[in-house]
């Protein structure tokens, strides 16, 4: 695994008030933005970052008030992004020997991400992942619009978004984002000409493959560890 | 078997079974149905373990290897009653997988749908009251092997 500095990014906000001005830096390490039309800032679906109690209340805060902040990490260049309206908060302290306070950790999400859940908005026509892995893509999105999906059709469905251009890939810190653009019909459309051709099938018998996908976002630092092993 | 009690009348599945029992989908190996002869459940795959508690009443506990894996379970144990609502079941995803043979094979997938309600009522002062009621309902996705695809809730009708 590289060394925290090559791997995380940082987080600035910035606020001038009358007589005193905010500066925070913090580490992130997960990160998902998407470049607005104008290309100049970004949306922001996901971050995560760590730091003490007041800067973490600070961000949160902030991301109340819509705010913008300042991204910068490898492969990512100085980006200004914000989350948005209604954007959700989770907190957490994670505690390290040596250390006498906790640090405290915030993921924060998008509105957007956050209706990625299965129900959670069912004539949604953009899912945003946080990885780019077919089996993980054909998966979630399964599970988000209830869709008969089976493991074997992981290859096709990934051919498929491509071939009709509705995947594009986000920027992303500690992940590889991606934005797959469909509605539940679309996709169950694809799946029943795809059947009527033969391009995929059901297996006989009910002997379906195992699903084999990343089981969280460690999943590459796991993978990184691997190849340095 | 999913079990067909008084108590239908209350439960929001009971339209969209009966909607399945009207479709060509209603040939869906009878387990909706507790009219149809149940299935023996497979060896081969049975995600379930039914357990016999103190007070005789029949707990079913999901049993999977891997919480990823799709379990796929048809003819469910004739003997199984479930008193808290026909959804566990779906909602658990013990009936989400490949079925039937032949022509009659599918890929089914059952989902929990949140409906909202809504009423109106006006008194004779027409003072008009909106009233919603929030809950949740099953909706079924198949694809067959030959193509065919259906959403099946509980407004559906054949498709």
């Amino acid at each position: 695994m590289k060394n925290a500095h090559l791997r995380m990014g940082s987080l600035q906000f910035t606020k001038m008030l009358r007589d005193t001005t905010i500066d925070i830096t913090l580490r992130m390490d997960r990160m998902i933005a998407e470049h607005e039309a104008d290309n100049r800032s970004a949306r922001c679906h996901l971050l995560s970052v760590i730091g003490n109690d007041q800067e973490i209340a600070a961000i949160i805060a902030a991301i109340g008030d819509e705010a913008r902040f300042y991204a910068n990490g490898p492969e990512v260049n100085r980006l200004m992004i914000t989350l948005g309206q209604d954007a959700e908060v989770f907190r957490s302290s994670i505690s390290i020997p040596g250390r006498r306070r906790p640090l405290r950790h915030l993921v924060a999400i998008s509105e957007e991400l956050s209706k990625t859940r299965p129900g959670g908005n069912p004539s949604a026509r953009r899912t945003i992942l946080c990885d780019d892995d077919r089996a993980f893509l054909l998966y979630r999105i399964g599970a988000r619009f209830g869709l008969p999906v089976l493991a074997e059709w992981s290859e096709w469905f990934g051919q498929m978004l491509e071939r009709k251009n509705a995947i594009e890939r986000l920027i992303g810190i500690g992940c590889t984002p991606i934005v797959a653009k469909g509605t539940k019909k679309r996709f169950l459309g694809w799946i029943g000409h795809a059947l009527k051709r033969g391009a995929i099938r059901i297996p006989e018998y009910g002997q379906s493959a195992l699903w084999q996908v990343p089981a969280g976002f460690s999943a590459n630092c796991e993978e990184t560890e691997k190849e340095a092993a | 078997m999913l079990r067909s009690g008084t108590d239908d009348k209350d439960c929001p599945s009971t339209s969209l079974v009966s909607a399945l029992q009207r479709s060509r989908f209603g040939k869906w190996h009878g387990t909706l149905s507790s009219t149809s002869t149940p299935r023996p459940p497979p060896n081969n795959r049975a995600p379930v373990k039914l357990l016999r508690m103190r007070n005789a009443d029949v707990t079913m506990l999901s049993i999977r290897l891997r919480h990823k894996d799709l379990a796929c379970y048809d003819g469910v144990c004739p003997g199984f009653r479930q008193t808290g609502g026909k959804g566990l079941l779906t909602t658990a995803g013990l009936l989400n997988g490949i079925f039937g043979e032949g022509p009659d094979l599918h890929v089914a997938r059952w989902e929990s749908i949140k409906v909202t309600d809504r009423f109106e009522e006006t008194d004779e002062n027409e003072v008009t009251t909106i009233r919603e009621r929030e809950r949740f309902t099953q909706a079924l996705t198949l694809v067959y092997a030959d193509g065919t695809t259906a959403i099946l809730d509980e407004g559906s009708k054949e498709r």
